[in-house]
């Protein structure tokens, strides 16, 4: 076994040695060490074998723990090593540092406060080795089973099922409107989830068709309650299906026949190149046709900024993935916080989604957030739910609970 | 667009849903295609729904899946789990699910239990044993948020936990599970660190208890692990006023099991447990995500009493003659 050892202690270093010997007693060590980044670099670029480990300490002079980090992301043969991070500094540091990794898409075995035992890192490592073949199966196994839905089938059996989130005022309490926010239901296991279908959707280029029949079961059920009419109603919508005419003739086409139906389509983030101007078109015809264009997951992709710049959005919706937990996470609060004020200088609505308690949803609201969705509220609510919903949610904010 | 809903592969399944509607039709004097405009109007999921596909229905030559099954159901005042679990042949095929459903990942036998019979008992907070028990269980528990060890508690503090034990012979545990009733409201601040346990077993609201949250489930071998999860969600299905369930839990095998069963991960937290760090697993589903879910159903459906004795070698015979 292999192990390169980065700290600029050399106590520290020797008794990470000794503990490794003792835990490894059987196996023939090489122990590697760098007494800073730049030399761990170094040494890293001049070495001939493979490693199987390598612990980096954070703070170092001339070179520090991230440096070391950003070099083995940027060179293929260090892609794989499994990395421990070993540190003193605190738990919120601990976490970011964690967060880089996992983003660069590095092998972390993980972020250890000091002091540190070697079982702690060793434990964890060898655990992974004799999971990987299992890993592996499992794996393969997923791949398998997603493959194994077949969406095409599923939609012409219109095994589809609408549930909706409600979007809250926060000043007020009151309802805005709904996401809609779609399943499918196959014979053996129940709900299926857009995680797992929309890429097979996309795949098979059914995403119009797909768009299509939310849309239309969306609607139904909006005309079918005039109740709902007071409330907006927002579906999703991709890049791709903005690049296909008809259906975005049939989304003004449903609008016009719905005269009542607030509609707000949801543009979520894709990867794909698209055609821009054809993109820019459709979204100025439903524009003018009294559809509002809402931008989706906000920050969670690069191309964001250039979005928001082309598009006249009527309204931003900043990732669940940066509010669930701004309460403790600092990063994640900042985000918000300059999301809200980018958008309150734009004069664009502001939701955020992911709102699970009511100390997140008093912090968006201290920093004038106008609207918010998440489990606080409510889950997804399934379309037969959804009067009862309304009724219960209104009662209760009248007797002011 | 001909509504053509896929057939399940096993005739005992389609015949409970089958019987239902046959029964429910002709007790409301309904002919098909009355059925079939009544459905049409009342839900939005049945919009180009014809006399036909109620006629094969019926016959079961195919039926709808399970979420769309729930919403006929429920138009007449029924709940999935009410029609299922008055069916023979399918609580018989929960029984032998409890004791095929393997899980994919081998697990090492248990050193010393061997399919014998065990012995299911609801502990309560007032039985003597109750703190002996609950430490017991929790041994091997390593989610920090469950640590006892710390805290001088008295039992009056766990009023309102619901401790399940299997006991083998010579009262040896051989499976266990934690669960308890809340408010969705205070199980998400758990599930956010914003509260303790205690605050969750010991919040007292006025509004009647909306979910259902379970905090460790376990069996020695896949067939008491199955059982012990068929307690809760029984207790679920029982209680209508319960509209969600929920899990946070820091077991590995759990969460696999929950995630092979398809129920969609809530959120993953890290916490620190004496300074190593471990992943929390939340679960969070609706009444509806539960009962679509044949499997859950299907343990749903078995019956469990206070105290009771389940003889695994039974069941297994059970499971081959189906």
């Amino acid at each position: 076994m292999n192990i390169l050892i980065i700290d600029d202690q050399k106590f520290i270093r020797e008794t990470l040695k000794a503990d490794i010997h003792r835990y490894l007693a059987e196996d023939e060590i090489h122990i590697y060490e760098a007494s800073n980044g730049n030399q761990g670099i170094e040494l890293l670029m001049a070495l001939d074998v493979s490693l199987d480990l390598v612990i980096i300490d954070l703070k170092m002079e001339q070179g520090d723990g991230i440096a070391v980090i950003n070099m083995l992301a940027t060179t293929p043969r260090w892609l794989t090593v499994p990395i421990a991070v070993i540190s003193s500094s605190d738990k919120r540091t601990l976490e970011l540092v964690d967060c880089i990794i996992h983003t660069l898409r590095l092998n972390l075995v993980g972020v250890f406060a000091k002091p540190v035992n070697a079982s702690d890192i060793l434990t964890p490592l060898l655990a992974t080795e004799a999971e990987a073949n299992t890993a592996l199966d499992i794996q393969a196994n997923r791949r398998h089973r997603h493959t194994n839905i077949n969406v095409q089938q599923l939609l012409k059996d219109e095994q589809l099922i609408l549930c909706y989130q409600p979007k809250i005022n926060l000043t007020t309490q009151e309802i805005m409107g709904f996401e809609v926010l779609s399943r499918l239901c196959d014979r053996h296991h129940g709900y299926i989830y857009p995680d797992a279908f929309l890429p097979l959707i996309n795949q098979q280029g059914l995403n119009s068709v797909f768009t299509r029949m939310v849309i239309s079961q969306a609607l139904q059920c909006w005309v079918r309650q005039p109740l709902l009419a007071q409330f907006s109603l927002s579906i999703n919508i991709t890049a791709d299906d903005l690049t296909c005419d008809e259906l975005i003739e049939y989304i003004i086409e449903s609008s016009r026949n719905h005269d009542g139906v607030k509609l707000i389509l949801e543009l979520t983030e894709s990867q794909e190149i698209i055609n821009q101007d054809r993109v820019l078109n459709s979204i100025a015809r439903l524009i003018i046709n009294n559809i509002d264009i809402s931008l989706d997951d906000f920050g969670k992709s690069y191309s964001t900024y250039d979005r928001l710049d082309a598009i006249p959005f009527k309204e931003i919706k900043i990732d669940k993935s940066f509010v669930s937990d701004m309460d403790i996470n600092h990063q994640h609060y900042l985000i918000v916080e300059s999301t809200i004020a980018l958008a309150q200088k734009m004069h664009v609505k502001v939701v955020a989604e992911g709102v699970e308690t009511a100390a997140i949803a008093g912090i968006l609201s201290a920093l004038g957030c106008d609207v918010a969705q998440g489990y606080l509220y409510s889950p997804p609510i399934e379309g037969r739910y959804l009067i009862d919903w309304i009724g219960q949610y209104q009662s209760e904010l009248v007797h002011g609970q | 667009m001909i509504c053509t809903p896929i057939s399940y592969p096993s005739k005992t399944s389609a015949q409970t849903f089958s019987n239902f509607l046959k029964h429910t039709r002709t007790e409301n004097q309904l002919s098909q295609e009355d059925l079939c405009c009544l459905l049409r109007q009342k839900s939005c999921l049945f919009d180009s729904l014809d006399a036909i596909t109620i006629s094969r229905w019926e016959r079961g030559v195919n039926i709808p899946s399970l979420a769309k099954q729930a919403e006929i159901v429920e138009i007449f005042g029924a709940e999935l789990f009410d029609i299922y679990r008055e069916d023979k042949t399918f609580i018989h095929e929960g029984l032998a699910l409890i004791n095929l459903f393997e899980s994919s990942i081998e697990r090492s036998e248990h050193p010393y239990y061997r399919n014998k019979p065990y012995r299911v008992e609801f502990i309560d907070s007032q039985d003597d044993n109750f703190m002996t028990l609950l430490q017991l269980s929790l041994v091997y528990e390593s989610n920090p948020r469950l640590s006892l060890a710390n805290r001088q508690l008295s039992q009056p503090f766990f009023c309102g936990l619901s401790l399940v034990v299997a006991f083998s012979f010579g009262e040896q545990i051989v499976g266990h599970s934690l669960f308890c009733r809340t408010q969705a409201k205070v199980a998400l601040e758990f599930m956010n660190d914003e509260v303790d346990l205690f605050e969750v077993i010991g919040h007292h609201s006025q509004s009647i208890p909306d979910t259902l949250m379970v905090f460790s489930s376990f069996g020695v071998t896949p067939h008491i692990e199955n059982y012990m999860m068929s307690v809760y969600l029984h207790k679920m299905a029982l209680s209508r006023s319960i509209k969600y369930l929920s899990f946070s839990i820091c077991d590995e095998t759990l969460k696999r099991k929950l995630t092979q069963f398809k129920l969609p991960l809530f959120k993953i937290r890290t916490l620190d447990n004496y300074h190593k760090p471990i992943k929390n697993y939340s679960f969070f589903a609706s009444r509806t995500e539960v009962m679509a879910n044949r499997n859950l159903l299907k343990l749903s459906v078995i019956p469990s009493a206070k105290s009771q004795t389940i003889d695994p070698i039974f069941f297994m015979q059970l499971g081959t003659s189906i």
